[in-house]
């Protein structure tokens, strides 16, 4: 992974295997050569290593005290011991010390299938308790964030977290506080996440080895409005979540699974299960229009998409100054919600009120967006409850269904269809694939096919390319990860020198594929390989533009009007406001 | 002892009026620098420093002259003079000593570490728990800054030289030279592998000159005298006096100065030897980082190598005796409770060790029934398993060779050795649930 300096290699000698690695690279990189998976708790693969667990220690020759195999680089002649008796039992005596001071509520815990900590025991050998567990005290669960919850009792100070929020994501609404027994990892000034410039992404429950981050859990409510007969629930299933949600049920990670998605909902009583690519179909042709008037001389450009809300809460705290370069449109998530309690509330002769909106999404930060008081109409909001994937998975669980036996069954009509470029907005550089290919057919250019659109494809950090569309070449970027979008938005800030006409910011790495509502062990391998599976979805797709989704002809021709005309802008369109970094 | 030992720095403090400028004048103070900045290059005032074999009194015992060599070579400028008055262990109280008692002289000598090191800009990081010290310093500053002594072109010499007054949080892991440079700062103060140095990367990653209050007192003395002056007193490989602060079973506990190489007996002979009807038990000659001597073992000079070769080391001047009427198993929890406070939350080792092992020992002394509780098990009884017997001594092994700095790895050190030097006591605290001694609660 770490390459060496000048391609310099270095000889050490692990667990008596002569080995030849690159000078700079870690002893635990050396020892995944000969198969040796080393222990480790608070390192994140592929990220700077924090060295604070200390589990990953390994005996070096010469040296009295242990090291770090996640932070140490070989040197020339190293003998390394990573299973000596000394080291295992320090090791088994760290991993003690982190179990004496956590919670034993593992049957009752939101990570009970997929805890590190249970894992690193297992590994460990530990089956008799060097300590009573002494819990901590003082410390309590923060659920001031309509996110995220943290849990402090659980947390093992591991710094996953706070390093994903400061270095990745580069908003800081987590940090250390206190010192020796009382450290705990607090929001500014302990106000709670809640009063934080905390945009819910949700990379740090990613991130976390144990159930100290979490989601905020809509379960027992979803139950209820499923038994409640009154009650018209309608799901929405996000492009990305068809790719991952096979892997809460042991399939390999980008196994499109849309169809048993949709028997499951129906099982558990779902009215209807639509697909929010309908959706971001009608958003990729809002935002063409958008796009086009702005270019027009109508509004600052560049323009930015607006369907990932934590990047817009981030733009809010962080950017306030370039909030009017935000397309007004919703997101797709929005856009349907809005749609179903509208048009379709209309069509099927349904009362509003009575109609229950259930998005099934990779993200967190949709709780956020979704309790937003501008996503409301009369009082009645577009999205009524979010589900993770990991929430969605309990729930299939809880009620029993064999996911992996399910049939496929195709989505409800009308809003079920969608377009390929629709179904790529789960991945980063889709959505503006799908509001090119709008504005090439908007200005009569004929399709073009998916080899144009390579430079926004793959998992790089900042993507840039210029389309030529009738006239008009258009240089556009594409970032996913916030600390991308950052620089991005540095540079609109110091006056777009790059002369970008759109952007495309996505609050996680990798876009929604790598959402903080995926499943736990999310990596970059895993983030690849959902993205690829969304990029087979998209070839198989007999419609290849958003504008030919017949469906949504007949939603602009039965009740929108046209692109931008007042309808949208009563319904698809939302404000943001500037927020401060602290309360 | 025949002849009174030198004491250079005490004698210096024992002079009237070093509280201003004028006195401190009148006491001779000030010459070392002006002798420096008319007469001398900082390259003459580093051979000078080099040559008087002065090393670090903060406890690491660097070479002086090495560590200001190594800070003029290393780039800049900007270079930067941090004085770590940062003392916050145990029985460390004689960095504050000089500090209450001659300010100017710790001033003077940070001026030629800025001059020697060719830094612009000096720190000084005082404890917030010596507020006296940190007053007195402060009116020092404004006076010598009134004196022209502070600020650009001082004494026509073309060394410009400045020195910000930081308050330290009083944290004792803060002590530590890379956790320190981190605090002052403004981050946690958390302690960093080395290399890179602070005399290559220091404050905002410019070289920097960290020394403690001792070692730049020592700088006026031996630019004033000479190297060879200094080179004369105590050890030929470390030179010099010593100032330890002497506390706990002692008639005189206080501030006394010795040359290096003077066995521990005599340092508390000085402090005028134990309390009457008792006996030393042990001493712990470096604070709370290091190994106890028996009280067979007071001969070994206090010299690094000395101490080394009976598992203790020198520390940074506190001494902590120990009369035969105190339970080691009590002062072994009062050391575990002090590094579980202190300890920085880091780490697994130091954060949740240092409170299982206090919690292991409160468990079987006293400590538990001062604060009013009920004791947890009955006297005389076996103490159920885990038996604090078998796993203390892993746990001790686990955080001296797991811990992430310093301060975790010495936390088993005294505690260590207070288990080899006292074995029957511990084990009739944690078999039978008795303090031989009838001091703790058994």
């Amino acid at each position: 992974m770490m390459t060496g300096r000048g391609g310099a290699e270095v000889n050490l000698v692990l667990n008596g295997f002569p080995l030849r690695v690159p000078a700079g690279t870690t002893i635990l990189e050396a020892a995944r050569r000969i198969h040796v998976t080393i222990p480790r708790l608070c390192s994140l693969p592929g990220r700077e290593h924090h060295g604070s667990c200390r589990v990953c220690v390994v005996e070096v020759r010469g040296r009295d005290d242990l090291l770090p195999a996640c932070e140490t680089a070989v040197t020339e002649g190293m003998v390394v011991e990573t299973n000596s008796p000394v080291v295992r039992r320090t090791r088994r005596m760290l991993v003690e010390l982190l179990l004496a001071s956590h919670p034993e509520d593992c049957n009752t815990c939101d990570r009970s299938r997929i805890c590190e900590l249970r894992r690193l025991a297992h590994e460990t050998g530990i089956r008799t308790r060097y300590f009573e567990r002494g819990p901590k005290e003082g410390f309590f669960p923060d659920v001031t964030h309509p996110s995220i919850v943290r849990d402090p009792n659980k947390c093992l100070l591991c710094g996953r977290c706070v390093h994903i929020c400061r270095e990745v994501q580069t908003v800081e609404a987590i940090g250390f506080m206190g010192r020796g027994g009382q450290t705990q990892v607090a929001s500014p000034f302990a106000g709670g996440l809640g009063a934080s410039p905390c945009v819910g992404c949700g990379q740090c429950v990613l991130s976390c080895p144990v159930g100290a981050l979490h989601e905020q859990h809509d379960l027992d409510a979803i139950w209820d409005v499923l038994a409640d007969p009154t009650r018209t629930v309608i799901a929405q299933v996000a492009p990305a979540t068809r790719v991952s949600l096979g892997e809460e049920f042991d399939q390999p990670p980008g196994t499109a699974l849309t169809g048993q998605i949709v028997a499951a909902l129906r099982r558990l009583g779902f009215r209807y299960v639509f697909d929010t690519s309908f959706a971001a179909d009608l958003v990729a042709l809002e935002e063409g229009h958008e796009l086009i008037s702005r270019l027009q001389g109508g509004g600052p450009l560049p323009l930015i998409s607006s369907c990932s809300p934590s990047m817009v809460k981030f733009v809010e705290h962080f950017f306030p100054a370039q909030l009017p370069h935000l397309s007004v449109c919703k997101s797709p998530q929005q856009a349907f919600g809005a749609l179903a309690k509208t048009w379709l509330a209309q069509r099927r002769s349904l009362d509003p009120c009575r109609v229950v909106v259930i998005s099934i999404m990779p993200c967190t930060a949709k709780k956020f967006e979704a309790a937003r008081p501008e996503m409301k109409r009369n009082g009645v909001p577009d999205v009524d409850f979010v589900l993770t994937n990991r929430e969605v998975a309990r729930l299939i669980r809880e009620a029993g269904i064999d996911f992996a036996a399910l049939p496929e069954e195709p989505f409800d009509s009308p809003m079920g269809s969608a377009s390929g470029p629709g179904t790529l907005f789960g991945t980063s550089g889709g959505m503006t694939e799908a509001t090119l290919e709008t504005v090439r057919s908007l200005l009569g250019g004929s399709p073009v096919g998916p080899e144009e659109y390579a430079p926004l494809r793959g998992l790089g950090e900042v993507k840039r390319a210029a389309f030529r569309i009738g006239d008009r070449l258009l240089p556009v970027a594409v970032a996913s990860g916030l600390g991308n979008a950052r620089a991005l938005l540095e540079s609109i800030k110091a006056g777009n020198p790059e002369g970008l006409a759109f952007i495309e910011l996505m609050g996680c790495p990798g876009g929604c594929v790598g959402g903080g509502g995926q499943s736990h062990g999310t990596s970059f391998e895993v983030r690849s390989m959902r993205s690829s599976a969304l990029h087979r979805e998209h070839r198989g797709r007999p419609i290849r533009r958003p504008a030919d989704n017949p469906a949504l002809q007949t939603l602009y021709d039965e009740f929108l009007g046209k692109p931008g005309g007042l309808k949208s802008r009563d319904i698809l369109q939302t404000r943001y406001y500037p927020r401060s970094k602290y309360w | 002892m025949s002849q009174p030992l030198p004491r250079p720095l005490l004698d210096h403090l024992s002079q009237p009026g070093l509280d201003s400028w004028e006195g401190y004048r009148k006491a001779g103070g000030g010459k070392a620098l002006e002798k420096a900045l008319t007469g001398s290059t900082p390259e003459g005032v580093r051979a000078d420093i080099l040559a008087s074999g002065l090393r670090g009194r903060g406890g690491s015992a660097f070479p002086t002259g090495e560590k200001l060599e190594a800070v003029a070579r290393a780039g800049g400028p900007p270079r930067y003079v941090l004085m770590n008055g940062e003392e916050g262990g145990p029985g460390g109280f004689k960095d504050r000593y000089l500090l209450e008692g001659s300010p100017f002289l710790i001033l003077e000598g940070l001026l030629l570490a800025g001059f020697a090191s060719e830094a612009g800009h000096g720190i000084c990081v005082i404890r917030r728990s010596a507020p006296e010290a940190l007053g007195r310093f402060r009116r020092s500053v404004e006076q010598l800054r009134a004196a022209g002594w502070l600020g650009a072109d001082i004494m026509g010499s073309g060394f410009s030289f400045d020195l910000t007054v930081e308050i330290g949080a009083g944290v004792f892991c803060c002590g530590e030279e890379t956790a320190l440079l981190e605090s002052v700062q403004g981050r946690r103060g958390h302690p960093h592998p080395r290399p890179p140095y602070p005399s290559e990367q220091g404050f905002q990653g410019c070289p920097t000159f960290v020394a403690n209050v001792e070692t730049l007192a020592n700088l006026p003395l031996i630019v004033d005298r000479g190297p060879e002056w200094f080179r004369g007193i105590g050890l030929a490989d470390e030179p010099g006096t010593r100032l330890f602060g002497v506390s706990g079973h002692v008639k005189v506990p206080g501030v006394y100065e010795v040359p290096t190489g003077t066995p521990v007996g005599d340092v508390l002979a000085l402090a005028g030897g134990p309390r009457d009807g008792e006996r030393f038990a042990a001493v712990l000659p470096g604070g709370a980082v290091s190994a106890f001597l028996p009280a067979d073992a007071l001969d070994t000079p206090l010299a690094a190598d000395s101490l080394a070769a009976r598992g203790s080391c020198l520390g940074s001047g506190a001494i902590i005796a120990f009369s035969d009427r105190c339970c080691f198993v009590q002062v072994a929890q009062r050391l575990a409770a002090f590094f579980e406070q202190e300890s920085c939350g880091k780490c697994t080792p130091c954060r949740e060790g240092t409170k299982k092992l206090r919690e292991m020992l409160e468990s079987v002394s006293s400590a538990k029934r001062k604060n009013g509780s009920e004791p947890r098990r009955g006297a005389g009884k076996e103490v159920p398993p885990p038996r604090p017997a078998a796993i203390l001594p892993l746990l001790i092994e686990t955080l001296a060779r797991t811990s992430a700095c310093g301060l975790g790895r010495a936390v088993g050190t005294a505690i260590g050795s207070a288990l080899t030097l006292f074995p029957d006591e511990f084990a009739a605290h944690f078999q039978r649930h008795e303090c031989p001694k009838h001091v703790c609660w058994s």
